[in-house]
């Protein structure tokens, strides 16, 4: 069995516009082993359903709710650079905080070139798994 | 990764502020609705650092306490805004103006 061995760096941008989040994200990885730099890019702009939030707790108050849209996808090697014969996406995406703070996120991807699968769907969670009476980190 | 190392006390913090930015005041200062909402983003953002009753927990400071109260609500909303990574505090710039004046609302109304 081949190892695979990478080393991977994110640039990790984001900033918040008048209730807009907006993120860029750029990639470089590289192979260990005589394999090119790759690059790669993921940049996305979302907003929540409603910016001030509801009295009461509530799992379907609008500000739980996160609306977007994201781009992304490969910028070739360092020998190629650009979009040329990569797989390039549009995802929007639906993000949903409960109130307990676990947060779940759903984002089908089209593919909009030819390199690229004709459908993706990513989908993903996080929450808090310690105590909230315990001093913790944040990750 | 952030790591809740806060030794200072939270009006360290606060005193840190630019007067323009101390200058700021709350949209949603006496609001009722707003403290009420605040009362719940403060149980959900802050409690498990700044405790659930703002006693502060480990080296993260009380917020139930004069000198939060007497602070200006711009001062707190910029501590909000940007944090302070060598105190521990994280910026909570990704929740919308409008639920950072919420939590404002509703520390300086606990007393």
């Amino acid at each position: 069995m081949q190892k695979k061995r990478e080393i991977e760096a994110k640039l990790i941008l984001s900033s918040y516009v008048k209730g807009w989040t907006i993120a860029e994200n750029f990639i470089a990885e590289k192979n260990v082993r005589h394999e090119p730099y790759e690059f790669g890019y993921a940049v996305g702009v979302s907003r929540p359903l409603a910016l001030a939030a509801r009295p009461g707790e509530c799992n379907l108050c609008p500000e739980n709710f996160q609306l977007g849209v994201e781009a992304y996808g490969g910028l070739g090697t360092h020998a190629d650079f650009g979009l040329r014969g990569t797989s390039q996406y549009v995802a929007p995406t639906v993000a949903w905080k409960l109130a307990n703070g676990t947060t779940f996120k759903v984002s089908p991807g089209f593919g909009v070139t030819e390199a690229s699968a004709g459908f993706l769907l990513r989908f993903g969670g996080r929450t808090r798994l310690l105590s909230s009476d315990e001093p913790r980190a944040i990750l | 990764m952030v790591l809740a190392l806060a030794s200072a006390s939270a009006m360290d913090l606060v005193q840190l502020a630019p007067q323009r930015a101390a200058a700021i005041t709350n949209p949603l200062a006496s609001d009722e609705q707003a403290r009420r909402a605040g009362a719940k983003l403060y149980s959900r953002e802050c409690a498990s650092c700044h405790g659930r009753k703002r006693e502060g927990l480990g080296k993260a400071p009380p917020l139930d306490r004069a000198d939060v109260y007497d602070a200006s609500p711009g001062a707190l909303f910029w501590v909000l805004r940007n944090g302070s990574l060598y105190r521990g505090m994280p910026s909570f710039a990704h929740l919308p103006e409008p639920q950072r004046w919420q939590i404002i609302t509703f520390l300086k109304s606990a007393r």
